[in-house]
Order: structure tokens, then sequence, then C-alpha cells
């Protein structure tokens, strides 16, 4: 069963995107992580196979993150899921070879992470 | 900072493309159309402000603030009448959730539609002045409109205003956007708004 954790600060949004997931992939099993560093040991125990990612939260940011994350492990598909849509984010998510989806966390949203995770590499 | 009619029409143009994008994100939330009054841009007096959202009779109110760093500093808070805070969570999170339960996200879901509202408008003029700002972690004040726009008090300092009003027709909504810049940045910005201004065809 395919595992995705969703990293954000704010509850209300991890609960957004739960809600989209349980829509689209009924069948995948969510975990949830409310910072950056709380995803890294989400990630050691967990090992999800997709992630979405706030950028704008305490501590480290999302792209900090996704650069740790990448140190360990390569093979997890990454979204930034953000409100921050400045053309330096967008740029900052190529460099980091993930893909960029804006907020809100609309079905139309969360279908465009899921395309995403489920495309041939 | 005394900006010229021109920088201030460019000014107003940069943030109603920025409204624009936030009122799209606003109706994506909604599920319609949000109406947007014509950006205000002005040079004025906190205590103008707060007078304008009391005649409107927005004196108590709840607001999101987020600070943003970078070439220019700026403060910006989305305000709601209080009594509107209830609707707003349940347009965010569904009709489906119990009231009681509501209440409970009631901070987090406010601040997460200021987080969106707020980076939707400050990327777009962030983008079009070219400069990168950092936003702050959205905060969530309940209060009264003079507390939350002067909590220091210093109702009679100048700062460089931007409103605009919109509404959600069915669920009877309506918002305020202030944008309070910092006049320290004040040289960089007119710097920003002549360039924008040159590059224009």
């Amino acid at each position: 069963m395919p595992k995705l954790l969703i990293v954000d600060d704010s509850s209300v949004s991890r609960m957004m995107i739960k809600g989209r997931i349980a829509n689209l992939q009924p069948d995948w099993q969510v975990v949830e992580a409310a910072s950056g560093d709380a995803a890294l040991a989400v990630i050691e125990s967990e090992a999800p196979d997709f992630i979405t990612m706030d950028v704008n939260m305490p501590g480290m940011n999302g792209f900090e993150t996704v650069e740790k994350i990448r140190l360990t492990n390569l093979s997890a598909r990454i979204v930034i899921l953000t409100a921050n849509i400045q053309e330096s984010s967008r740029a900052k998510a190529d460099q980091l070879a993930v893909k960029f989806v804006q907020k809100p966390a609309t079905l139309a949203a969360v279908q465009l992470a899921v395309d995403y995770f489920l495309a041939p590499s | 900072m005394k900006l010229d009619e021109l920088a201030l029409d460019a000014l107003t143009e940069i943030f109603n493309h920025g409204v624009g994008q936030a009122a799209n994100s606003l109706s994506e939330l909604a599920g319609e159309e949000v109406r947007l009054s014509v950006p205000r841009v002005e040079e004025l007096a906190k205590r103008s402000i707060v007078d304008q959202m009391d005649k409107r009779g927005a004196n108590r109110i709840c607001a999101v603030r987020q600070g943003y760093t970078g070439a220019i500093s700026t403060e910006a808070l989305l305000m709601f009448p209080f009594e509107q805070s209830l609707q707003l969570v349940q347009m965010m999170v569904g009709d489906d959730v119990p009231l009681e339960q509501l209440s409970e996200m009631e901070q987090e879901s406010l601040a997460e539609i200021g987080n969106i509202l707020l980076n939707a408008v400050l990327s777009s003029v962030a983008d079009m002045l070219q400069i990168e700002l950092e936003g702050s972690l959205p905060q969530v004040e309940l209060g009264l409109s003079s507390t939350v726009l002067c909590p220091s008090g210093d109702f009679d300092s100048t700062i460089l205003s931007l409103q605009i009003n919109f509404e959600i027709a069915s669920r009877q909504i309506q918002g305020y956007l202030v944008f309070l810049l910092d006049l320290a940045s004040s040289e960089l910005l007119e710097k920003k708004l002549a360039a924008f201004i040159g590059a224009l065809p």
C-alpha cells in the first residue's frame, strides 16, 4: 500500500490534504508531520513513498527539509505544496528537482500532486 | 515618502494583480465568485484606517498578520468582522464539520486562509517588482481594529496603506486586506517602481 507523508505546520491544511487523498486514493496510507524536524524522524521510521511539503514552517523551512531528506532518501517523490508562489520559490523547487503545486489544497491541487507521484519515472 | 501620481498608480496596478491572484485562491476555497473593490493605495495616518474600519461597522475584527522582509519590509493584515470568522472556517474545512469542532479549528483555519491570501498578493508583488520577500508565520489576532492596527498606540504614524474590500455574496463574508509598508523601505520601493514604470512599453 503506497504511503504518503504530509508535512505542514497547519493542522487544518493537513486535514484538507488528507481528506482529498482519501477521496482520490482511498487505499493510500497517510502519515503526518508538523515540522521539518518531525518529517525527518517520520521518514526514518515510516519510509514514505510520497511527500507533500509546506514551505513556511517554524524551524527548518520546506526547502531546507527537502535538502536534508535528499541526503539519505533519493527515492521518495516530493511535491512542494505552498502558498508562497513567488518565482523564487518555484525556482528553488526546480533546483531541488521536486514538483511545485500552489495552495489552497483544493481537490484539483492535490490531484496534480497525485498525478506527479504516480507518473512513470 | 511622497509617491507621485504615476508611482501610486503603478503600485495600485501591481497590488491589483496580486489581489486578483488572492481572489482566485479564495474563490477556489469558497467554490464561488469573489467580488473585489478597486484597491486604494494611500499614504495616511493609522488613525485614518481605524476610522474607516469603524465606519464600516467593523470595529471588532479578527485579523491575520504576516510580516515580510527582504528588499522591502511590510506588514500585511487580512481582516474580517469578528462575527464572520466561523463562516470562514466552515468555508475552509467543509460544511459537514460540526460547529463545536469548528471553534477548535478557528485559529488554525484563519491562519491558513491568511497565509494563502497574503502570500498570493505578496508573491505577485515580489515577482512584478523583481524582488524576493520572506514571510513570517501568520498570527491570528482578535480584538478592536484600533488595537490590531496600532498595537503600540502609534495612531499618528504615517504608513503606505493599500486597502481592498472583498465579498463572497452567498456566505455574506466581507474582508479587508491592508498592507502597511515600512517607510524605511520607501527609497527602494520608489526605485523599484521607477524601474517597473520604465520597463513599460
